[in-house]
C-alpha cells in the first residue's frame, strides 16, 4: 500500500520526511517521477504548500521557491531572461504546467535543461530539515556540489530542497548571456548536448567568463581553470587565445555515444557552440 | 448538388472527440485472462530448455506445441507462432503466459528461464549474405548503353528503419467457442480477412468456423497489415488452451521492438550519360534486410524495383533486388511499401548528376519525364495523362521554387544557410501485379433496410484514414440520399464479405468504385420500403500488357497517382539542425473525395516523409532495436514543421468512383529526397543516407 500525503506548509512535510525518511518519495510536479513508475510506501506530494511558490530578491540573491513551474517562471521578469529562454524549450505546455527547476535539479539528469545554466551563474541549493528540536535549518549548497552523479544528490534523508538561489551577480551587468539547447526536435526532446556561455566585458578586457555544457557527462561540465585562464584577457587579444582556450575544452570534454546521439557530434556541436560564443563576446 | 469533394463530418468524429470510442483495451470479456510474452533475449540460438516457475491455478504457459500448425501465414509461412526450437531474432515470441492477474503473469514470464545455445547471428545489412528472395528486369541493351558513355556516374545510397508509430499499440483478444470449435479474434488491425486466413492456417479451420472483428483502430500506416495474423493466432492459441478470453496487449517498447518496420536498404545505381547529359542507361542493384523471415518483403521489394527508375523515361534497364535474410526483427509494410527507398534514392541520384553538370535539377529532370503513352521499366504503359508539367506550374506558383534555387545557389555566409529542393514521384495505386484479378477478387454488398438506411458491407477498415466517410460518401452520392442515411460498421467476418486488405492505397479506387457500381444498380431497382440487397464484385475489362511476375513484364498497376513536393529550409551550421521555412505538396490523385481528410492525409504523409528522411533515426545494435520508445526514437512534431501548402490537380480516372485514384501512400513518398535536395543546397555537400540527421551533416557520426 501506498500512503499519500498533502502537507500544506514546508514544516509539515519536514515533519513527515523526517519520521518517514528514505521509506518516502518527494513529488512536486511529477513529470520525472511518473514516466519511471517510481514509488515509495509513502509519497509527499510537496505541490499543495502554497508558501513553496515565490520568487523573490534579496540584495545579493535571486530566490526560486521549489514549488513554482517552468510556465509561472517563464513570465516572471524578476527571473534572468536566459533562465526563461532555456524553461521555453522545455519539452512541451503540459510539462511546463507542472515541472519546476528544483525538481529539474532534483532529478540530476545528465540532460537537465536548466542545469548548465545554473551551473554557469554559480545558483545555490537551499536544503530544509529539522533538528531534533522541530526546529526548521537550512544547508546551502553550490549546484555543482549538490548534484552528484546520474541521479545521485546530496540530500540527506530528512531534507526537502525548498528553493534555488541565483547570485544576481551572475546576470546583472553581464555582457552577453547565451545558451543553446541541441534536441533532435524542436518540442519533447531530451537533449544531445547543450551549451549555456555568460561573460562581461569591462573595459576592453573580459572581466567574468562562465561556459558550461551539459549531456556531455554524469553531470555539467564546468571548467573553471580554463575560464580563469580567459578571464582578464582584453577582447582584441581573444582571438589569438581563441584556438588554445578550444583545444582546453577539447581535451576535457569526453562525451559518449548512445541511442540520441554520437561522441564525435556532441563533441564538435560543443565546441561549434563555444567558438560562436566567443566569436561574439562582443554583440 | 455540391460536388463529392465539399467536406463533410466524418463517420467517426463524435465517438472519438468525445472519448466514446472503445478501442481493444477498452475490451472487458467474462473471465478474460492478461497475458504477457517470453521474448528472446538474443539474435540467433537453439532453444535447449525452458524453466518455467511453477504456474498457479488459473495460469497458463501457451507455446508452439499447443497449436495444430506452427506457422503463421502471411505470403509465406516460414515464421512460426511461436519459437519452438530455434530463435531467429531478439524479441521473437517463445512463450505467452496468461491469467487472472497482469502483474502476476509480467512476474511469472520474468521468472521464466529459456536455456540458449547461441548460434552465428547476422544483425546487419551489410553482413548478410544470405538471399530471401530476388527479382530483376532489363530493358533494352543496358551494356551498349555503357560501353558508349561520355560519362558514367555510379553512387550508392542507404535507407534506414522507419516506425510506424501508431498511437495506439498492437492488440488482440482472442476467444475460442469449444461448442463450435470456432475461433474469434477482436483485434487492432488493417486486414480483418489476412488474420481470418492465418487463423484458418494456424488451427486448420475452415472458414465458417473463424470469425474475426475489427475493433476501432488507432492507425496503422502499413503496421497492422500483417502483424495481427501473428498476433491473433497467439491470442487464440491461448484462449483455446486456456478456455478464457485472453487479451494481448503490446507495451509501447515491445511494439517497437517487435513489429515490422520499414525494410532498410543499400541501393547502388550506376547511370551512363550522353555528351548532353541524356541518362542512356541505368542499373540499380538494391539490398534489402527483410529480417528473420521474409513475409510481404516480396511484394514490398516489387514495389521499390518498379520504382527504381522514378518519373523518367530511361531506355536501357538493368534493375536487381535481393532481400536478405538477418536475424534482425522483420521488416514489413508502411505507407509507401518500398517505394520510398527508391524515390529516395532515384530523384537524390538526379540532384546530384545536375549538380556534376552544372545545371538545375528542375531542367535536367525536364530533360527525362515520362508521359502519356509511354513504356513503363517493365514494358507496360503510362496508359493516362502524366500531369507533370501543370504539377511543376502549381508548385512554382505556390512556392517560387526556380528563383529561391537560383537565390540560394549563390555563395552564402553566416552560421545559416538556405535551401531549397523539389522532387517528383508516382504511386502505383492499388496492388501491385496482377493480385487484384488473380488473389483478392473483392466483393461487397450494399444492402438496403426497410427503413431505407443503407449499409455497406465491406472488409475495409478505418484506421484513422476516412475510408467510413469517403466509402460513405460515394454511395450517398450516387443513390442520391443523405449521407447520414448510410451506415458503415468495423467489419466482422461472419457479416460481410472480402473485399481485400486495407493496403496499398487500394480500398477507395477498387473498393469504393464495387460502391459506385453497387449503389447505381441498387438505384435502378430502388423501392421505398423495401429490404434489397446489392453484391457486386471486381471485374478487370480495361486495355492492358498483362503483368507476368516471373518476366517481371506488363502492367504492373492499373494507373499511377503523381505528385511533387518542395521543402525549404534553413541550415543552422553550429549544430547542423535545420528549421523548415516552406513545405509544399501538389498532388493528382485523380479526383478528391473530400477536401478535408485529403488534406489531413497530405499534411500527415508529408511530415512522415519528411520525418524518415531528417530525424527517424533507428538502429539494431548488436541485434536489439534501440530506439524503442517516443523519448528516444524521434518522430516529427506540429512545432517542426510550417504550414504546408497544398493543393490537388484533378487528373480523372474513370475506374476509379467519381475518378479517384490512389492517394494515401502517394503523400508520404517523396517528402524526404525533397528535404534531402534542400539540405544539400544549404550545407554545398552532398548525401547519400537518410535519414540526414544533424550528425551526418556534420559529418560527426
Amino acid at each position: 500500500m501506498v500512503k499519500a500525503h498533502y502537507p500544506e506548509s514546508l514544516n509539515e512535510a519536514l515533519t513527515i520526511k523526517a519520521e518517514k525518511k528514505d521509506q518516502s518519495l518527494l513529488v512536486m510536479g511529477g513529470s520525472d517521477v511518473m514516466v519511471v513508475h517510481k514509488t515509495a510506501p509513502d509519497v509527499i506530494y510537496l505541490n499543495s504548500i502554497a508558501g513553496l511558490k515565490y520568487v523573490e530578491q534579496t540584495e545579493e540573491y535571486l530566490r526560486i521557491g521549489a514549488g513554482c513551474t517552468y510556465a509561472e517562471l517563464i513570465d516572471d521578469e524578476l527571473v534572468p531572461g536566459i533562465l526563461r529562454d532555456t524553461m521555453r524549450e522545455i519539452a512541451s505546455p503540459a510539462i511546463r504546467n507542472v515541472g519546476t527547476v528544483v525538481g529539474n535539479i532534483c532529478n540530476a539528469s545528465p540532460a537537465g535543461d536548466t542545469l548548465p545554466v545554473l551551473y554557469a551563474m554559480d545558483a545555490v541549493v537551499v536544503a530544509a530539515g529539522m533538528d531534533d528540536n522541530g526546529k526548521k535549518i537550512e544547508r546551502r549548497i553550490p549546484i555543482d556540489k549538490f548534484i552528484l552523479g546520474v541521479r545521485k544528490i546530496d540530500l540527506r534523508e530528512n531534507e526537502i530542497v525548498s528553493a534555488v538561489e541565483i547570485p544576481r551577480s551572475s546576470y546583472e551587468g553581464m555582457t552577453k548571456l547565451s545558451h543553446t539547447k541541441v534536441g533532435a526536435r524542436k518540442a519533447e526532446a531530451i537533449a544531445k548536448l547543450s551549451f549555456a556561455g555568460i561573460c562581461k566585458v569591462e573595459n576592453g578586457k573580459i572581466a567574468d567568463i562562465r561556459i558550461a555544457f551539459g549531456s556531455v557527462g554524469i553531470t555539467v561540465l564546468r571548467q573553471r581553470d580554463i575560464e580563469e585562464m580567459i578571464a582578464g584577457t582584453p577582447v582584441s587579444e581573444l582571438e589569438g587565445k581563441k584556438a588554445d582556450i578550444l583545444a582546453r575544452y577539447a581535451e576535457v570534454l569526453h562525451p559518449i555515444s548512445d541511442q540520441r546521439s554520437t561522441e564525435g557530434y556532441r563533441k564538435k556541436v560543443c565546441l561549434n557552440l563555444l567558438e560562436d560564443f566567443l566569436n561574439n563576446i562582443c554583440e | 448538388m455540391k460536388d463529392i469533394s465539399v467536406p463533410v463530418e466524418k463517420k467517426d468524429h463524435r465517438m472519438k472527440m468525445s472519448g466514446r470510442a472503445e478501442y481493444t483495451a477498452d475490451m472487458k470479456l467474462p473471465g478474460m485472462l492478461y497475458s504477457s510474452f517470453v521474448r528472446s533475449e538474443v539474435p540467433h540460438a537453439l532453444i535447449k530448455d525452458i524453466k518455467l516457475p511453477e504456474l498457479p491455478d488459473g495460469y497458463f504457459s501457451v507455446s508452439g506445441s499447443d497449436i495444430p500448425n506452427n506457422h503463421c501465414a502471411c505470403i509465406t509461412d516460414e515464421q512460426p507462432v511461436f519459437a519452438d526450437k530455434e530463435v531467429m531474432f531478439v524479441g521473437e515470441a517463445i512463450l505467452l503466459i496468461c491469467g487472472p492477474d497482469e502483474k502476476t503473469v509480467k512476474k511469472l514470464c520474468a521468472e521464466t528461464e529459456v536455456i540458449y545455445e547461441e548460434l552465428p547471428a547476422v544483425v546487419s545489412l551489410d553482413e548478410a549474405t544470405e538471399v530471401a528472395l530476388g527479382y530483376e528486369y532489363h530493358k533494352g541493351d543496358t551494356e551498349t548503353a555503357f560501353n558508349n558513355a561520355d560519362k558514367v556516374i555510379s553512387e550508392t545510397f542507404r535507407t534506414g528503419y522507419q516506425e510506424q508509430a501508431y498511437i495506439e499499440t498492437q492488440s488482440a483478444v482472442g476467444v475460442w467457442d469449444k461448442d463450435k470449435g470456432k475461433a474469434i479474434l477482436y483485434g487492432s488491425m488493417q486486414c480483418p480477412y489476412y488474420v481470418h486466413s492465418a487463423l484458418m492456417h494456424s488451427f486448420e479451420l475452415d472458414e465458417s468456423h473463424v470469425r474475426v472483428v475489427q475493433e476501432v483502430t488507432g492507425g496503422g500506416f502499413g503496421g497492422k497489415e500483417d502483424f495481427p495474423s501473428l498476433l491473433g493466432c497467439q491470442a487464440v492459441a491461448a484462449a483455446r488452451k486456456s478456455g478464457h478470453p485472453v487479451r494481448i496487449i503490446l507495451n509501447r517498447r515491445e511494439d517497437m521492438s517487435v513489429t515490422t518496420k520499414r525494410h532498410p536498404a543499400i541501393l547502388k545505381y550506376d547511370a551512363a550519360l550522353d555528351k548532353e547529359g541524356h541518362i542512356t542507361g541505368l542499373r540499380a542493384d538494391i539490398r534489402m534486410d527483410s529480417g528473420a523471415y521474409p513475409g510481404l518483403t516480396s511484394v514490398v521489394m516489387q514495389r521499390t524495383l518498379l520504382a527504381a527508375l522514378g518519373v523518367y523515361k530511361i531506355d536501357n534497364l538493368d534493375v536487381k533486388g535481393r532481400a536478405m535474410t538477418t536475424n534482425l526483427v522483420n521488416n514489413g509494410a508502411y505507407r509507401g511499401f518500398g517505394a520510398p527507398q527508391a524515390f529516395f534514392a532515384i530523384e537524390t541520384l538526379m540532384n546530384h548528376i545536375a549538380d556534376k553538370l552544372g545545371v538545375s535539377p528542375l531542367s535536367y529532370r525536364q530533360m527525362h519525364f515520362v508521359k502519356q503513352g509511354d513504356e513503363t521499366g517493365t514494358g507496360g504503359k503510362f496508359w493516362h495523362h502524366v500531369p507533370i508539367p501543370e504539377m511543376i506550374e502549381k508548385a512554382e506558383e505556390m512556392s517560387d521554387y526556380s528563383r529561391k534555387y537560383a537565390e540560394y545557389a549563390r555563395p552564402q555566409s553566416g552560421r545559416y544557410r538556405k535551401g531549397i529542393g523539389m522532387s517528383i514521384f508516382f504511386h502505383g495505386c492499388g496492388f501491385t501485379g496482377s493480385a487484384e484479378k488473380d488473389f483478392i477478387k473483392s466483393k461487397l454488398t450494399l444492402h438496403k433496410y426497410a427503413d431505407d438506411r443503407v449499409e455497406i458491407l465491406a472488409s475495409n477498415t478505418d484506421m484513422g484514414q476516412g475510408l467510413k466517410t469517403t466509402f460513405s460518401k460515394i454511395a450517398a452520392k450516387v443513390l442520391d440520399i443523405p449521407y447520414e442515411q448510410i451506415i458503415i460498421e468495423n467489419p466482422d467476418t461472419d457479416r460481410v464479405p472480402n473485399s481485400g486488405p486495407t493496403v496499398a492505397s487500394r480500398s477507395l479506387m477498387i473498393d469504393g468504385k464495387l460502391i459506385e457500381r453497387a449503389a447505381e444498380r441498387l438505384k435502378a431497382i430502388w423501392e421505398p420500403g423495401k429490404e434489397q440487397e446489392i453484391m457486386e464484385q471486381y471485374k478487370e475489362d480495361r486495355e492492358c500488357v498483362p503483368w507476368d511476375i516471373e518476366k517481371f513484364h506488363g502492367d504492373a498497376y492499373p494507373t499511377f497517382s503523381w505528385g511533387l513536393n518542395v521543402v525549404e529550409l534553413q541550415e543552422d551550421t553550429l549544430t547542423g539542425n535545420t528549421d523548415l521555412l516552406g513545405v509544399w505538396g501538389v498532388y493528382d490523385v485523380g479526383h478528391v473525395i473530400d477536401e478535408r481528410i485529403m488534406e489531413g492525409q497530405a499534411q500527415g504523409g508529408i511530415l512522415q516523409g519528411i520525418g524518415y528522411g531528417s530525424m527517424e533515426h533507428m538502429e539494431a545494435f548488436k541485434g536489439r532495436i534501440r530506439q524503442n520508445s517516443f523519448t528516444d526514437y524521434m518522430i516529427p512534431t506540429a512545432m517542426d514543421t510550417v504550414n504546408n501548402g497544398i493543393a490537388f490537380i484533378d487528373n480523372l480516372y474513370k475506374d476509379g468512383p467519381f475518378g479517384a485514384k490512389g492517394a494515401g501512400e502517394l503523400t508520404l513518398v517523396g517528402a524526404a529526397p525533397a528535404y534531402e535536395a534542400a539540405v544539400e543546397q544549404a550545407s554545398g555537400r552532398h548525401f547519400m543516407e537518410i535519414p540526414l540527421t544533424p550528425e551526418r551533416i556534420l559529418l560527426a557520426e
